[in-house]
């Protein structure tokens, strides 16, 4: 039946009234219970915009590019099977290098488990690798100890890239390139096989005399083979000041084939618990200074004081550090030729939030963590950490991998933060660590990769796909396919390796350079600072000794340029002291620089 | 006449029919239908804004007739005492520091005159020589040690109060050495490194109170000495539980008439409430401190605390409300100073 037409339209309109009453009414009483709950502020609040990051997903392409490989791991003497996943935990490295000279930076992969062969993947120049490692005479490594490092350098400056394997409980090995794509084992001819616990390395040249020379740092004291184990009194003896490690190594390079540990005549034989050594001149004073990012407790810094000899200059430039160093590596972020140090830490919300450092260089010889304030701090149980510009906008982004012991679903953290801070527990006998079974420690946590938003940095490991949750260790960054953008070799421990394309959805401009350093130099250039000048901005970038836990990445240099379309000068100072300028070099290319024919 | 149709329609009055009837029912539940979750909205609405807001507190039972020895208040009207006003010039303060009981009060308030002065070592001499005099007395032993603290002779405090724990076993005197052990805390390195020294220095200070609480659960100090020790610890490490129930007692502990001073209540009271905050549960974390505004209105921490945006209370672990690092003041004048 049909009601007349005012009627119906008067309540239509009530019934808009009532709907609209009650609309009003829920919007009040859900305003009113959001204000008393705060939830706008947690809704609204203070997300970041991500509109003005840049724009470049990872791509996981290890498989396609014939790397997938799986990193084994060392097994002990099983007196110590009750905290076996902690002592097994490191052990996964990986070391870029051009080593056959065909102008594609090829990796060493090392794998650490009894007889497990490591790899040298040669860059086919297609996208794909192949393992070469057994016919390079590199890959049966792990007969007696584990291999726990590798760093290319060049110590007879012959043009060929050199290995030294750093292992734990057996000597270390030097592998001379015979430039026919074959490897010598000169550890013995050369005396750098020491046998210790190490698991770092780096190639530089501490005293300016042209070569190179290796500065090992080691963990485990060396009179402990930890496959034969005569006590089980091996680990640090405290959590925060642990100062019983094994000493570290300096061989400086005769230059006749051989080398001399020289560490405890300058000083540097550090008993931190080093887990990463680094190189870089801090002061410009043209020398390259020590970073040893040491387990455990304090970092160490050693000034390069010119003439061959170190000082230990901590004290003074550095606070006191209690935290757990993993990683180091260094980067320019200012322009002004004073780098910046980032080191790898512990954060664990709940139990241990120490933070990641980077240290802001002073200029004055001293340095202050701005981590917090720059919003890179908190990452996980940080391993490698690379400084790198992904996108070549001339900004520096932070990687940063993450993950301790990714096992079952229980969690060591209680035991371990019981155990540490029990007063006077003997902590460096390993039979006083209640057994870790198959506990997982800060497992299965994603990597970090900060980039930088106006004066803050933050994570977007995320959106730029880089969202795999295995126990990152060495991080390798390389431009494998010579496009100009860097990608990511990460070795995971006891997992797959994985290589990741860079895909930036903006492509901008970049200049890479390769230094082959003559004279006083060493032929790697390794210490070489390059300051290029362009659109109005300084940049600076040094060559780099093989810094980052567990890795090398690739020697070469990629100056990122946004959209500048050419630079104003670019000025080298070679490791002799040697400057060098030129301004006409054309962009988006590699180019090779030699020292002594730069300048225009 | 005949009517026509339309004439009914104007003339005649309506007369609801069945069919009208049940329209007319139907609009009716239509209308209730529409209005009721209006309604239901309209009260729920009123009744949060109108509820009360303060719930009561869920606190440990105390047995009947604890005695203010049970609460470790027993000579609490001496501490109360206040000092003198011009110690220096008293000509009964000996020229040198006693050990003499009778001059205890006169000589912790002349070693701390000294300390405001800048003689520390005078100032510190006759202050342990009150501490000395009477080694059961918390606030002379309390004066010596903040002393020592604040002049960051921490192996001064943990010698003299070990020591003064190998001969006696009171509590008043574990107390002490167990405070030593946090304040040793300020040694460690700046938090965030040297968590794991302080930690250790609070797990020998909670070992100690353990030990006072197993033979005195009711010692007001104690307990809230302990739970403050709890309530730095990193959430994952279990202890805000522990915490918990050592500020519930210290809180069902202030409301017992005893001779301790109301400066005490709100300090209970927020610590208690930090717990809920420290562990994400920010209603009950405000409600323990509505309980304390209801018992001291006008505290003015308390009223800090509620100014405290909930969304900020949500992860304190790592911030500067009881989180990790932050140092505890472990005067015990709280108990019985005066003023809030």
């Amino acid at each position: 039946m049909k009601q007349p037409l005012a009627k119906k339209t008067s309540r239509r309109q009530m019934f808009k009234q009532i709907g609209q009453a009650g609309l009003g009414l829920a919007t009040i009483t859900v305003i009113g219970l959001a204000s008393r709950n705060n939830w706008l502020e947690s809704v609204f609040g203070q997300a970041p915009s991500l509109s003005a990051l840049p724009s470049f997903r990872l791509r996981e392409i290890s498989r396609q590019a014939k790397m997938a490989v799986t990193h084994q791991k060392v097994l002990l003497d099983h007196q110590i099977d009750n905290v076996m996943p902690w002592m097994s935990s490191v052990g996964a490295a990986v070391s870029a290098a051009d080593y056959n000279n065909d102008g594609l930076i090829d990796i060493f992969v090392s794998s650490s488990g009894r007889n497990a062969p490591c790899h040298l993947f040669r860059n086919n120049g297609d996208g794909t690798f192949t393992d070469v490692a057994e016919q390079a005479g590199i890959a049966h490594l792990n007969q007696e100890g584990g291999v726990m490092d590798a760093v290319w350098g060049d110590f007879n400056n012959d043009g060929w890239p050199d290995l030294y394997i750093v292992k734990w409980s057996a000597p270390n090995r030097l592998f001379r390139n015979n430039g026919d794509g074959t490897f010598t084992d000169i550890t013995t001819s050369s005396r750098t096989g020491y046998r210790g616990n190490g698991n770092a390395a780096i190639w530089f040249d501490y005293n300016g005399d042209g070569l190179l020379d290796l500065y090992i740092g080691n963990y485990f004291r060396p009179e402990n083979d930890l496959w034969h184990l005569h006590t089980t009194r091996i680990f640090h003896n405290d959590f925060e000041h642990a100062r019983n490690g094994g000493p570290n190594v300096l061989y400086r390079n005769n230059g006749d084939g051989t080398f001399t540990d020289v560490a405890h005549e300058l000083g540097v034989d550090d008993t931190g618990w080093t887990l990463d050594v680094g190189a870089c001149d801090l002061f410009q004073t043209g020398y390259m200074d020590l970073y040893l990012a040491n387990d455990f407790g304090q970092d160490i810094l050693y000034k390069n004081n010119g003439d061959g000899t170190f000082t230990n200059i901590t004290a003074h430039a550095l606070p006191i550090d209690t935290r757990k160093g993993m990683s180091v590596d260094f980067a320019d972020l200012e322009g002004d030729g004073y780098p910046s140090i980032y080191v790898s830490n512990i954060t664990k919300s709940g139990y241990l939030v120490e933070g990641n450092f980077l240290w802001h260089n002073n200029r004055d010889g001293t340095f202050t963590d701005h981590a917090p304030l720059l919003g890179v701090d908190k990452a996980g149980w940080s391993w490698g950490a690379k400084f790198v510009d992904l996108d070549n906008d001339g900004e520096m982004e932070i990687i940063v991998l993450n993950g301790f012991v990714s096992a079952g679903p229980g969690d060591y953290w209680f035991e371990l933060g019981t155990m540490a801070t029990t007063p006077d527990l003997v902590i460096d006998d390993a039979r006083n660590w209640p057994p870790i079974g198959d506990k997982s420690i800060s497992g299965y946590e994603q990597s970090a990769l900060f980039v930088k938003q106006d004066n803050r940095y933050i994570n977007i490991a995320e959106q730029a796909g880089l969202t795999d949750l295995y126990d990152g260790r060495g991080l390798c960054l390389a431009d494998f396919d010579n496009d100009g953008l860097p990608e990511l070799f990460v070795a995971n421990q006891g997992q797959p390796f994985q290589l990741y394309k860079n895909e930036p959805v903006q492509r901008n401009h970049w200049l890479g350079l390769r230094l082959i350093g003559t004279g006083r130099s060493n032929r790697d250039a390794i210490g070489a600072r390059l300051t290029i000048s362009a659109g109005g901005r300084r940049r600076v970038k040094w060559v780099d000794p093989g810094s980052g836990f567990a890795s090398q990445s690739d020697r070469r240099l990629i100056f990122g340029l946004g959209t500048l379309t050419h630079i104003d000068s670019l000025e080298i100072r070679w490791p002799d002291g040697r400057r060098e300028t030129t301004s006409n070099l054309p962009i988006d290319r590699y180019h090779t620089l030699k020292e002594g024919e730069v300048t225009q | 006449m005949r009517l026509t149709s339309s004439d009914r329609k104007i003339s005649l009055p309506s007369i609801p029919s069945a069919s009208s009837k049940r329209r007319s029912r139907l609009l009716l539940a239509v209308w209730l239908l529409l209005l009721m979750p209006m309604l239901l909205l309209l009260v729920s609405g009123v009744y949060l804004f109108l509820r009360p807001r303060v719930q009561a507190l869920s606190l440990p039972r105390l047995p009947a007739h604890l005695t203010e020895s049970d609460l470790g208040l027993a000579n609490w009207h001496e501490y109360q005492q206040p000092l003198p006003p011009q110690p220096l010039s008293d000509p009964h303060l000996p020229a040198t520091p006693q050990v003499d009981s009778s001059l205890a009060l006169l000589e912790d308030a002349a070693g701390q005159a000294l300390l405001t002065t800048g003689q520390v070592e005078r100032g510190l001499a006759y202050l342990q020589a009150a501490a000395q005099s009477d080694p059961e007395n918390l606030r002379y032993n309390n004066d010596y040690r903040v002393a020592l603290r604040d002049h960051q002779r921490y192996t001064t405090e943990y010698t003299y109060f070990s020591q003064l724990a190998q001969h006696t076993h009171s509590p008043n005197v574990l107390i002490g050495l167990a405070l030593t052990y946090v304040d040793q805390m300020r040694s460690c390195p700046t938090p965030p490194d040297g968590l794991v020294c302080q930690a250790q220095e609070s797990s020998r200070s909670i070992s100690i109170l353990d030990t006072v609480l197993a033979a005195h659960p009711y010692n007001v100090v104690a307990r809230f000495a302990r739970g403050l020790n709890h309530l730095y610890w990193p959430n994952l490490m279990g202890h805000l539980p522990l915490a918990q129930v050592d500020l519930q007692y210290a809180v069902a502990l202030s409301k017992l008439p005893s001779a301790m001073s109301s400066a005490f209540a709100p300090q209970a009271y927020m610590a208690l409430g930090d717990v809920f905050a420290k562990d994400g549960q920010v209603e009950k974390a405000r409600n323990v401190w509505l309980n304390g505004k209801a018992v001291v209105s006008d505290s003015s921490m308390l009223d800090s605390r509620l100014a405290i945006a909930t969304n900020q209370l949500v992860n304190e672990e790592n911030g500067p409300l009881r989180g990790l690092g932050v140092f505890v003041d472990t005067s015990l004048a709280i108990f019985w100073k005066t003023g809030r």
